[in-house]
């Protein structure tokens, strides 16, 4: 592992010499970056990545979930690395004549709400814009107590970069497509 | 890029926008130009922002096969004083008991019907006459409240099949007792069955 070392500010003024010593740290200080050197400066969460919506899956799950929870419970949340935007994809449902809302939000701001037509697979998407360390989630209930709302093909998709959880809090993530 | 179905999302005036060149939805948020915008109406008109709604109790029955369920039971417990500690085996022979007794009172009963209520008759010590007699008055009041039970279940079940909403069938359940109530006192029975 590179060894992490600092260069002083005087190093750099003009007329300062170039020399073995200087270029050995200016090449081996992003390796110790890389590495984690403890004495490096870290990588920032927002420095993973610039991802932007497409239509490149990132992430699938295709299994039914589902509550008969009447206040809002987490389908899904994490925090993304990087900073940028991803799109979202789900379907839903709520059984009987019920609706099951389900609210897209960042940072604990709802930025997409959306019902789904009445006993019928509902699909929606959206593509959510994040700054750098903002936690997504994904909530969804049902209105009537004892009526059970349900979401399935849940999907992240970017243009082609990667997305992936800096933290997963439900702990289900796959970079398999 | 353009913008439909813009709806305000929560309550600092985000708004939800259709983006028609993707198909998927996009947040405006307050600050940006695009937010700004499109609540000058550049995209359209934006609807306002309405909270999600209160969650509901669910209807007492789901569905109408449960609903008509409820009414079998309701009816079966309004004719309950009626055969209150008859046992459902005894409660088969009363057609049989009644031809029995009527034919008894008339003098036309054969050897078997005479011997079904003179047996009886024995056990307890009355007269075949006065037993015949008492079979045929509680016959009289069980036959019509039985007959009128049996039409409202089924102008009940009737009315909860046609009903889709499950929250109304309460509304139907309870202007069909009223009616059962009115019409047992029609019949002289309030007392009987313990509706007065």
């Amino acid at each position: 592992m590179a060894d992490y070392q600092f260069i002083a500010g005087n190093e750099l003024d003009p007329g300062s010499p170039v020399n073995t010593a200087l270029m050995t740290r200016l090449a081996r200080n992003p390796e110790a970056i890389a590495e984690g050197d403890p004495d490096a400066p870290p990588i920032s969460v927002g420095a993973l990545g610039r991802p932007t919506a497409g239509e490149v899956r990132r992430f699938f799950n295709a299994a039914t979930i589902e509550t008969d929870s009447t206040v809002f419970v987490p389908v899904y949340t994490f925090i993304p690395g990087g900073a940028g935007s991803f799109r979202i994809k789900l379907e839903n449902m709520g059984s009987s004549t019920d609706t099951a809302p389900v609210e897209v939000r960042v940072d604990g701001v709802t930025v997409f709400s959306w019902g789904n037509l009445s006993g019928q697979w509902t699909p929606h998407s959206g593509d959510v814009s994040f700054n750098a360390g903002e936690l997504i989630e994904v909530v969804y209930r049902g209105i009537t107590a004892g009526y059970s709302a349900q979401i399935r093909n849940l999907e992240f998709l970017t243009d082609g970069e990667e997305l992936f959880p800096v933290v997963d809090n439900a702990g289900n993530w796959s970079l398999t497509p | 890029m353009t913008l439909e179905n813009l709806t305000q999302v929560n309550a600092i005036g985000g708004v939800q926008a259709r983006n028609t060149k993707t198909g998927a939805d996009i947040y405006l948020k307050p600050g940006e130009i695009l937010h700004d915008l499109a609540l000058d109406g550049t995209f359209g008109p934006v609807a306002p922002y309405v909270p999600p709604p209160d969650p509901v109790e669910p209807p007492t029955y789901p569905d109408a096969a449960a609903a008509i369920e409820a009414v079998a039971e309701w009816a079966e417990g309004v004719v309950r004083p009626l055969v209150a500690g008859v046992p459902a085996e005894e409660r088969l022979s009363w057609p049989v008991k009644e031809v029995a007794a009527a034919a008894l009172l008339d003098g036309t009963a054969d050897a078997a019907q005479t011997a079904l209520i003179e047996g009886e008759a024995a056990v307890t010590g009355e007269a075949p006459a006065d037993l015949a007699g008492l079979i045929l008055q509680r016959a009289a009041v069980y036959r019509p409240a039985v007959a009128a039970i049996a039409g409202l279940r089924r102008d009940i079940a009737a009315k909860l099949r046609a009903e889709p909403d499950p929250y109304k069938f309460d509304a139907i359940l309870a202007a069909a007792k009223a009616d059962a109530v009115q019409l047992a006192r029609d019949l002289g029975l309030a007392a009987e069955l313990g509706l007065d």
